[in-house]
């Protein structure tokens, strides 16, 4: 079982380097072009069936996106703000032009942010939680959409049956049935937000700044 | 039974942790762990922790050779503005956009609304 669990493992990581790679500045030229310097985040998009998380991913985003270079806006002040306009649900706000959150603001982009998965699988001894977010960054000048990314991570929580027997079956589902529930998944969020950054041209405040142009990252297309 | 599945998580971490890792260049402190603590469970005591951790980030950042992120001043001023310490928490609002200018129009909006008497 080791061995299996081991070469999945290496064939995944080696199927992932061998993904079509793109510099930052081919697959994001106008970011290069227009430089945006301060981000407003929207509450996320919540595909997922659990509620809470769009709360808690607002937790996870400030830190990657201010590493990055960017000028974030406070989350929780815009959040209060947004919720007293009656504006929390970011769906309500595709009638809001961009150029308001430029106005309000003084924003130079706008994140959309959508929680694609975020949920457990669980049947019997294999067990797995799933977090999978999309970006898309938005100008408040034009309008267009300067950058875009996604990445998914899914943790595994089997637990394997070594024990052998019905025994050993039943403690491997219960191990799996707790390490499934007790899975937090702002850490997993936390990874993806992570991964998702690495793609983005570094702002204004990075050491960074308008010198990655040529770093090479996985290539997106985007959905929908 | 226990190292067989710290394998695959082990490994992964390995491989995440070989990729470049630019040096952080703010003082965070427990802000997202206290920001989730407070949006999971929003009590009186989770409130004043998630301000305090804002706090200490803006009172610690300097001593730790660090910068103090975008948004936490701005964060902190106005919890001591909803707190009913509006002089103070406007100090705070100031200090944001003296630390990150992009903020200026949205400092001097919540300001505005701030001192026409009624708390945005």
């Amino acid at each position: 079982m080791k061995k299996i669990v081991l070469s999945f493992a290496l064939i995944a990581l080696f199927l992932a380097g061998c993904a079509p790679k793109i510099t930052k500045e081919e697959f994001a030229p106008n970011m290069y072009k227009t430089h945006p310097v301060s981000i407003l985040v929207l509450p996320p998009i919540n595909k997922s069936t659990a509620a809470e998380a769009k709360e808690y991913y607002l937790t996870t985003i400030t830190e990657p996106l201010a590493e990055a270079g960017y000028y974030v806006y406070p989350i929780e002040m815009v959040s209060e703000i947004l919720k007293e306009e009656g504006l929390f649900d970011t769906e309500t706000m595709n009638n809001v032009p961009l150029s308001k959150f430029r106005d309000f603001f003084g924003a130079d982009a706008v994140l959309y942010v959508k929680i694609e998965e975020w949920n457990t699988s669980y049947f019997i001894t294999s067990g797995s939680v799933t977090v999978k977010l999309a970006c898309e960054l938005k100008s408040t000048v034009s309008g267009e959409t300067l950058w875009f990314y996604d990445n998914k991570v899914v943790i595994n929580t089997s637990a394997s049956n070594s024990g052998g027997g019905l025994a050993g079956l039943l403690v491997a589902a219960v191990a799996t049935a707790i390490q499934t529930a007790t899975q937090d998944y702002v850490p997993i969020a936390k990874q993806v937000n992570e991964n998702i950054m690495k793609a983005i041209p570094a702002g204004k405040y990075s050491s960074q700044y308008n010198q990655d142009q040529l770093v090479k990252i996985e290539k997106r297309d985007k959905a929908k | 039974m226990k190292m067989k599945f710290l394998l695959l998580p082990l490994l992964l971490v390995f491989f995440y942790g070989c990729q470049v890792h630019q040096r952080s260049m703010y003082y965070w402190s427990d802000y997202s762990e206290n920001y989730y603590k407070y949006k999971k469970t929003t009590t009186d005591t989770t409130k004043t922790l998630f301000k305090k951790t804002l706090k200490d980030i803006i009172v610690k950042a300097d001593s730790e050779h660090k910068k103090i992120p975008p948004g936490i001043c701005a964060e902190y001023g106005f919890m001591l503005i909803q707190g009913g310490e509006q002089s103070e928490g406007l100090q705070y609002m100031d200090k944001e956009a003296a630390l990150y200018p992009e903020s200026l129009v949205f400092v001097q909006r919540i300001k505005k609304e701030v001192m026409k008497g009624g708390n945005q």
